[in-house]
């Protein structure tokens, strides 16, 4: 996978070329909010097949990323390419927080919700589109709670409910903002599994906004870190280093392994398990 | 049993009652929408707008309900336009400049306009019974094109409403579905103020709205409870009016703010709910233990003595005929009264006045000071009345008073007593 970058030139790679699996690939971006700039000359591929993570501290910009790259804000300069052509199918997962509660819907007529832009002015879900919602449903485990009034359940329940109807319509690209954000850890591992293996299942170009440096370390295959509106993008092996995550947290960070796994832990004392 | 239960008295304002009923049960099922996307304060910022340009198109002497329409919607599209834009004010902050700027507006057009008072108060503020055939008509083609309209878009409103953000994110045009929305109620908001009036209407757009979603049913059922709700505090606040002479807005108001604790009280327990329905039932019902069968709308003084007297064995028939004038702005009325009196029948008034209501019209002209000294039998007069008009009327409704409106010696003649029949203004 190419390494991407806003840092200086030399260590700029060009976005890779369509012929690699790219979705959605951004070029030289920047983004201005209120005279302050969130992102500057930002370059990121986003390929199909994996999960790719943004991470960095409340206010770096990676939702703002996540917003530009689906086209809910245009970058100030620079652009977002679609190397297939079309702008791809999104499914898009909001922060659970933001979540309204005022409606009385369940979480069948949450997913459902995900099939009215593909319905068109006057079209119809239907029992194909239930039938398709409750399939959905199924895949995070929650089809139980179809009938369930959505503002009665846990965050971790009305998370898999979004994420469901996130993929109802099946996207070819899926964004998450801060996914596993209030999940215990059973849930989190479990939801962070389920996604990464829709990603290799159906091709899914994931693109994830989280503070879960552990998640991320094991299940995400690229990781851009920001800070103060620039990005260094790479693998995990690459970018998953003490010297570049400390530099990017402001804290000496520690990466180490754990039963074969990653673990990312705050200080620098702490030696590797075995 | 009383007649404000078995619906006698209600029969005496029909105008009131189809326009009440329609608004209603409709206003209701667009307020689901006003209460579920927050934008209240919206609602109440575009009445005052409306308001506004109705004054407006007074002083300019052009039609006051296309000029009011016009301007809500330039409101309208420019809320749509600035709400995805980053700003310093807050949104609701912007709402309240725009709310006091309307609101100052309204009250200097309204001051410096050339109509009489009476008819801007009526074309402003409405008057549900004095409602005209008209007024009805089109408030009511007006709420049920808005509800169908919202309904067939109902699911693209309901993303759009449901996760702004997400709606975007998958491709819905969401300042679009948010410009019908607000269009929608826009024209609602104008149109009713011709026969609810401001008050009113924002009470049947809140409070049944806030009453169903407190009993926490499913989506569709909120929507058609609100409606039903709605439909019922109506009826009741009409009932309550006629019983109790009481202000006929107002009484609706109560009536359907008193939805709100009882849903409560049902929720807890239904037989909560009924118990707290039957104790308001017993308070309308002891409002009117002193039986006062004055209309009701303006019962700002109780004319019991003068109605009790007025049931004596006496008869009035007035029958109309009207034309509109060349410049749209008058119609000509010819009046035939026809009397029909007992021998030494001492209660007979001495004045007797005809209030004539229709789209643009609120008029009141004495048909005559001697309805006391006819003579025993039958007798006729007639005569004929300029009407002012804001714009081309097609109907009058009439009812006869015994002294004008603003007068304390004025009161509704009883329906049985004296009757006018409306009349259809010829071009």
């Amino acid at each position: 996978m190419s390494r991407e970058s806003s840092q200086p030139a030399a260590h700029h790679t060009p976005p890779s070329a369509d012929s690699s699996g790219v979705l959605v690939r951004a070029e030289n971006i920047s983004y201005r909010y209120r005279r302050e700039d969130v992102l500057r000359d930002v370059s990121l591929s986003v390929p199909r097949g994996s999960v790719t993570a943004l991470v960095g501290s409340n206010g770096s910009g990676k939702t703002t990323f996540l917003r530009l790259a689906v086209g809910l804000l245009r970058p100030r300069s620079g652009r977002i390419v679609h190397p297939a052509g079309l702008r791809p199918k999104v499914g898009w997962v909001p922060q659970v927080d933001d979540s309204e509660v005022l409606y009385p819907v369940t979480a069948l007529q949450v997913v459902l919700m995900g099939l009215t832009p593909g319905l068109g002015w006057f079209g119809r879900r239907g029992a194909a589109g239930k039938e398709r919602s409750l399939r959905s449903l199924a895949r995070f485990d929650v089809a139980d709670l179809a009938s369930k009034r959505f503002r009665d359940l846990s965050g971790g329940q009305r998370q898999r409910i979004l994420l469901a109807r996130a993929l109802v319509d099946e996207p070819e690209l899926l964004v998450l903002d801060e996914p596993v954000r209030g999940l215990d850890f059973t849930s989190a591992v479990g939801l962070v599994k389920t996604i990464t293996d829709l990603a290799s299942e159906r091709q899914l170009a994931v693109l994830v906004a989280t503070h879960s440096l552990d998640l991320v370390a094991n299940h995400a295959a690229q990781v851009a870190l920001f800070k103060e509106g620039r990005v260094q993008a790479g693998p995990v092996d690459e970018i998953f280093n003490d010297a570049l995550l400390s530099e990017y947290h402001d804290a000496a960070v520690h990466v180490g392994r754990v039963a074969g796994h990653r673990v990312v832990v705050p200080g620098t004392t702490l030696g590797d398990a075995p | 049993m009383s007649n404000w239960l078995d619906g006698t008295a209600l029969q005496a304002i029909p105008g009131a009652v189809e326009a009440g009923l329609i608004a209603g049960v409709l206003l209701p099922w667009l307020g689901m929408w006003v209460v579920l996307l927050r934008v209240v304060f919206l609602g109440v910022t575009l009445a005052q707008v409306a308001a506004a340009g109705v004054a407006l198109g007074l002083v300019l002497d052009s039609p006051p309900l296309p000029m009011g329409l016009a301007l809500t919607l330039l409101v309208v599209a420019g809320v749509v336009r600035a709400d995805g834009k980053q700003s310093s004010l807050a949104a609701d902050g912007k709402l309240g400049a725009l709310f006091c700027v309307a609101s100052a507006l309204a009250l200097l057009f309204v001051s410096q306009s050339p109509a009489d008072l009476d008819e801007v108060q009526h074309v402003l503020h409405g008057n549900l019974i004095y409602a005209g055939r008209d007024a009805v008509q089109i408030t009511a083609i007006t709420l049920i094109a808005a509800v169908a309209l919202l309904g067939v878009f109902f699911k693209q409103l309901l993303l759009v409403g449901f996760d702004r953000e997400t709606a975007q994110a998958l491709g819905l045009a969401t300042q679009g579905w948010l410009l019908l929305l607000f269009a929608v109620l826009a024209t609602v908001l104008t149109v009713s103020m011709r026969t609810t009036g401001s008050l009113l209407t924002f009470a049947m757009l809140l409070l049944p709205s806030l009453a169903s979603l407190s009993l926490r049913r499913g989506l569709v059922a909120s929507f058609g409870l609100a409606s039903a709700l709605g439909g019922v505090g109506t009826l009741a606040g009409l009932a309550l009016a006629v019983h109790a002479d009481l202000h006929l807005e107002s009484s609706i108001t109560v009536c359907l703010a008193a939805l709100l604790p009882l849903c409560a009280a049902w929720r807890r327990h239904w037989l909560l709910g009924a118990v707290a329905a039957a104790l308001c039932f017993a308070g309308g019902w002891s409002l009117g233990a002193e039986p006062v069968e004055a209309e009701p709308g303006h019962a700002h003084h109780h004319e019991s003595d003068v109605v009790t007297e007025l049931s004596q064995p006496w008869h009035v028939d007035v029958e109309l005929s009207a034309a509109q004038g060349a410049a749209d702005d008058t119609i000509q009325v010819t009046w035939l009264l026809t009397m029909s009196r007992q021998p030494d029948d001492s209660t007979v008034p001495d004045e007797l006045w005809l209030m004539l209501t229709g789209d643009g019209v609120f008029h009141e002209h004495r048909l005559t000071d001697e309805l006391s000294h006819l003579p025993q039998g039958t007798t006729t007069l007639t005569g004929t009345c300029l009407v002012p008009s804001l714009g081309p009327t097609h109907r009058l409704e009439g009812q006869l008073w015994t002294g004008s409106m603003e007068s304390l010696d004025g009161a509704p003649v009883d329906p049985e007593q004296g009757a006018v029949l409306g009349v259809d203004v010829e071009p």
